[in-house]
């Protein structure tokens, strides 16, 4: 038996959790018990994570998230069972399920209440990403870095959709988290990865194309902090 | 938002651009592999090579940059024997410390 704390733990092999857990009888009941203390424990530990010091959060709201979530990645984990393929502990791949749950939920929290319109404006003089002058090491410096910042501005302006603009916008420089984006948007993560992916092929092959390396424009940004 | 935080977040978003693949996995194939990548870490298997894109798609996706680590730590956790009880992270979230 493993003790971490107190906490009482039979140590499983992947095989002995499936059988248990597709069984029925005191096997099956005692490993669901086991496996909600895992997951219980997960999502605890995730929002204990996810508070910031001094944070505003009520304290027995936030057990009662985790709870909720460690439930729903239970029944997220039960009607996945035959998706585990054995190439990781069965206890690391049940810990994902409530991690998962337990995370976005603390940063759709954290969000609520705070609507993206009150963010700063998307525009076209793109202050939503740097500030208009950026001070060089050079004069040749700077002047390089006025032609790279016209051409990044022309980029964005030019080669991306307006949803890819508003979702770099977002979540990379307002810092929104994905989970928030998603709701806001009724989409769904993958869709919105993409979307940034191809906003990133366009902006690399753009600048390839236009003879600067993204290597040196990074140097060019890395110097002014 | 100050400037030299607008700045640096553009450098860290220009240094994702220079990373980008032209095929890169989703979040959801991510999540499938990531209990994966996080137990080669345990077992000090070269997980970065194992699963590349997993490991390209977390330097992109800070959202699954996020899970990734408290799962790092969890597992890391249960191999030392040192995940808090859940009667110890009750008392840390009702007093709210972290």
């Amino acid at each position: 038996m493993a003790c971490h704390s107190g906490v009482i733990l039979s140590v499983r092999t992947n095989e002995q959790w499936l059988n248990d857990l597709r069984s029925s009888g005191p096997e099956q009941a005692e490993a669901l018990e086991e496996l909600r203390t895992l997951l219980l424990r997960g999502s605890l530990y995730t929002f204990s994570r996810s508070l910031g010091p001094g944070s505003a959060w009520n304290g027995e709201e936030v057990l009662r998230l985790a709870e909720d979530c460690a439930q729903e990645a239970l029944i997220a984990i039960l009607s996945h069972l035959s998706d585990f393929r054995g190439d990781s502990k069965f206890t690391t791949w049940a810990y994902k399920f409530a991690v998962n749950y337990a995370l976005s939920t603390a940063r759709r929290e954290r969000w609520k209440g705070i609507s993206l319109d009150e963010l700063s404006p998307l525009n076209d003089d793109f202050d939503w990403i740097s500030s208009a002058a950026l001070p060089g090491n050079s004069p040749a410096q700077s002047i390089l870095q006025g032609e790279v910042w016209m051409e990044i501005r022309r980029i964005l302006k030019t080669e991306l959709t307006d949803r890819q603009r508003q979702v770099i916008k977002w979540m990379v420089f307002d810092e929104v988290p994905m989970d928030v984006v998603v709701e806001r948007l009724g989409s769904n993560r993958n869709a919105v990865y993409k979307l940034l992916h191809d906003a990133r092929q366009k902006v690399k092959q753009q600048l390839e194309a236009r003879g600067f390396s993204t290597a040196e424009v990074i140097e060019l940004f890395g110097s002014q902090r | 938002m100050t400037s030299s935080r607008k700045t640096l977040n553009l450098r860290k978003w220009l240094e994702q651009v220079q990373e980008t693949l032209p095929e890169e996995i989703s979040c959801s194939e991510c999540f499938d592999l990531i209990s994966t990548y996080v137990d080669l870490e345990m077992d000090e298997e070269p997980a970065q090579q194992r699963l590349p894109l997993v490991h390209q798609h977390l330097k992109q996706c800070q959202v699954c940059r996020d899970e990734y680590e408290l799962l790092h730590d969890l597992a890391l956790g249960e191999k030392e024997g040192a995940v808090p009880s859940i009667e110890e992270l009750r008392r840390r979230i009702q007093g709210g410390l972290e």
